[in-house]
């Protein structure tokens, strides 16, 4: 099928996590390809898009947020989180405190930002420097993902591009079975315009990849 | 005689000091000696003897609170969580402050250590406040510039001073910047501020990070550093920064406008001009605005109040009464200009100055 006959859309994914966890590299790892050790902290907020052809009916632009992580900053957050249809917050394995965070950002999320139905936005936990300290996961990880029912969670690292693509194909996954669950082809956030085709990509990987 | 004789020398300092400014011949050691005034490190008034002794004294108070936390143990660490925080928070963020920058560049880099020393005394020396990000941002071209630890402390001390609204706790310095600013835009370019009102951005948080650190982000190092001379020097009006917001947003309207951008392009564009802005044009055209605005009849109050302009008592502002008239003196032919055609004062300010 011809690009010009491909259904497009736009899913908005929020990006967030304590400071210095790698946000910034992830996205732009993600989007562009790259990592650099030169980036600078992120001030108020930022984004890339990326372009994924999803399956040959479906374009997907995803437009991934990159939202500064610092807590004095946090009454911005409620905007930038406005039509996002999903989120992953990241931590830093080297550092066992940004794993505690992730709480704090969940319970930010869960209270700034609903999907028009009112249902909890599908988030994923990124457990990011898996290059420096892959071992030192928190074994409590499983455990709080249950309880606040997250499906997922990955060892990642944008410096030696692991498991990035994975994990935001989970994303994807997540927020089409969201939308084709909730019938929500008319929300007025998001350009959903269309009935959805099953989707071709999901491959099953509903537990934890590390 | 003798103290009118110091005023006068202090007068052609600071006279001095700002012709240099507005006509941008400054070297960089003219600059590292400008600085030091501006940033409230040396008084206008001082004689070259008290300097010394100002120099001497701030070496020795920088040192002493610079030994605080580098003595603290690691027990104290333990049981001091903020500290480390802010500590964990310093380290990460110098190690992202302009690496792209020579000076900067590189592993082990030893001015990085300097970032890091300086923030950390400046937690000790303002332990309320800590360090917030962002402030490395604003510590890193004095360093470069200055390459004195002692003297990159204290005018950065100075520094903060002007922008420690940024970093309040409850951001109330930040939201009024922003408020500020639609009310500037609202009465400069009231179609813009209508559209962005209509457009989920009437917050004016798109221009949140060139109000935080002062368009560090978006200039060059060069032109951050003549930018901040003339807003340090509070020329021409307090809050001119606002104005070159407005400046910038005035020369962005059409793109916005007319692609019909909504929230999240006008971030997208605005985050995108990040080094594509010219610093000259920007500060000719902000001083146009404030022309504009200080010969204005129809600037209201809250417009005035923000630039530091008197206030208009009597309120009717249509038409040109008593009681502006005796605030706009200098200008007596006010009533035949026609303000709102923009080019008069745009053309004034860039006839002005910075060129």
């Amino acid at each position: 099928m011809s690009d010009l006959f491909k259904k497009e859309l736009l899913f908005k994914i929020l990006v967030v996590g304590d400071f210095g966890v790698g946000k910034t590299s992830i996205i732009k790892r993600y989007a562009e390809g790259t990592f650099s050790p030169k980036y600078k902290m992120t001030i108020g907020a930022d984004f890339a898009l990326k372009q994924l052809d999803w399956d040959s009916e479906t374009r997907i632009n995803i437009q991934l947020w990159d939202i500064a992580g610092h807590e004095r900053f946090g009454y911005l957050t409620s905007v930038y989180y406005r039509y996002a249809v999903a989120a992953a917050i990241v931590f830093d394995l080297t550092r066992p405190d940004t794993f505690f965070a992730v709480a704090k950002w969940l319970a930010d999320l869960r209270d700034k930002v609903s999907l028009p139905v009112g249902r909890p936005l599908p988030v994923i936990i990124l457990a990011n420097k898996g290059d420096v300290a892959a071992n030192k996961v928190p074994p409590q990880i499983e455990e709080f993902c249950k309880k606040n029912h997250i499906t997922s969670w990955y060892v990642t690292s944008a410096k030696e591009n692991r498991n990035i693509d994975e994990a935001m194909n989970r994303v994807v996954v997540e927020v089409l079975e969201n939308q084709r669950n909730n019938n929500l082809y008319n929300s007025d956030s998001v350009m959903l315009a269309e009935e959805m085709h099953t989707d071709k990509h999901n491959n099953g990987q509903l537990c934890c990849s590390r | 005689m003798q103290k009118t004789l110091s005023m006068y020398k202090q007068f052609l300092r600071q006279l001095h000091c700002y012709i240099i400014i507005i006509f941008q011949g400054v070297t960089p050691s003219l600059r590292r000696s400008v600085w030091k005034y501006l940033l409230n490190y040396y008084s206008w008034e001082s004689t070259q003897k008290e300097r010394d002794q100002v120099a001497k004294e701030k070496k020795e108070e920088y040192y002493r609170m610079k030994t605080q936390w580098m003595t603290m143990t690691k027990i104290q660490e333990d049981n001091f969580s903020d500290y480390r925080e802010r500590k964990s928070l310093i380290e990460k963020d110098v190690n992202r402050t302009d690496r792209t920058y020579t000076f900067y560049a590189g592993d082990n880099n030893p001015h990085i250590q300097l970032l890091n020393d300086i923030l950390m005394t400046y937690v000790m020396y303002n332990f309320d406040l800590g360090y917030v990000q962002g402030m490395s941002d604003l510590l890193s071209p004095i360093l470069y510039l200055l390459q004195d630890e002692v003297d990159t402390f204290w005018c950065f001390v100075g520094f903060m001073e002007k922008v420690i609204s940024n970093f309040d706790v409850d951001q109330a310095g930040m939201k009024e910047q922003l408020q500020h600013l639609h009310t500037l835009v609202a009465f400069i370019e009231p179609e813009l501020s209508t559209y962005l009102d209509n457009h989920d951005s009437g917050n004016m948080f798109f221009c949140f990070r060139w109000l935080l650190v002062w368009f560090k982000r978006e200039l060059s190092q060069e032109d951050v550093m003549k930018l901040w001379e003339v807003l340090w020097a509070g020329l021409p009006c307090p809050n001119f920064h606002l104005l070159i917001c407005v400046a910038i947003l005035e020369t962005e309207k059409r793109a916005l406008m007319d692609n019909n951008y909504g929230f999240t392009e006008i971030l997208k564009h605005i985050n995108e001009l990040s080094l594509k802005l010219d610093v000259n044009f920007l500060l000719n055209k902000a001083e146009g605005i404030y022309r504009q605005i200080e010969e204005s009849a129809h600037a209201n109050d809250n417009v005035r109040e923000i630039l530091g302009l008197p206030k208009i008592e009597n309120g009717n502002l249509d038409s040109p009464n008593t009681a502006s008239f005796t605030y706009l003196d200098t200008t007596a032919d006010h009533a035949s200009v026609n303000i709102d055609t923009n080019e008069v004062s745009y053309e004034r300010g860039i006839s002005n100055s910075y060129l």
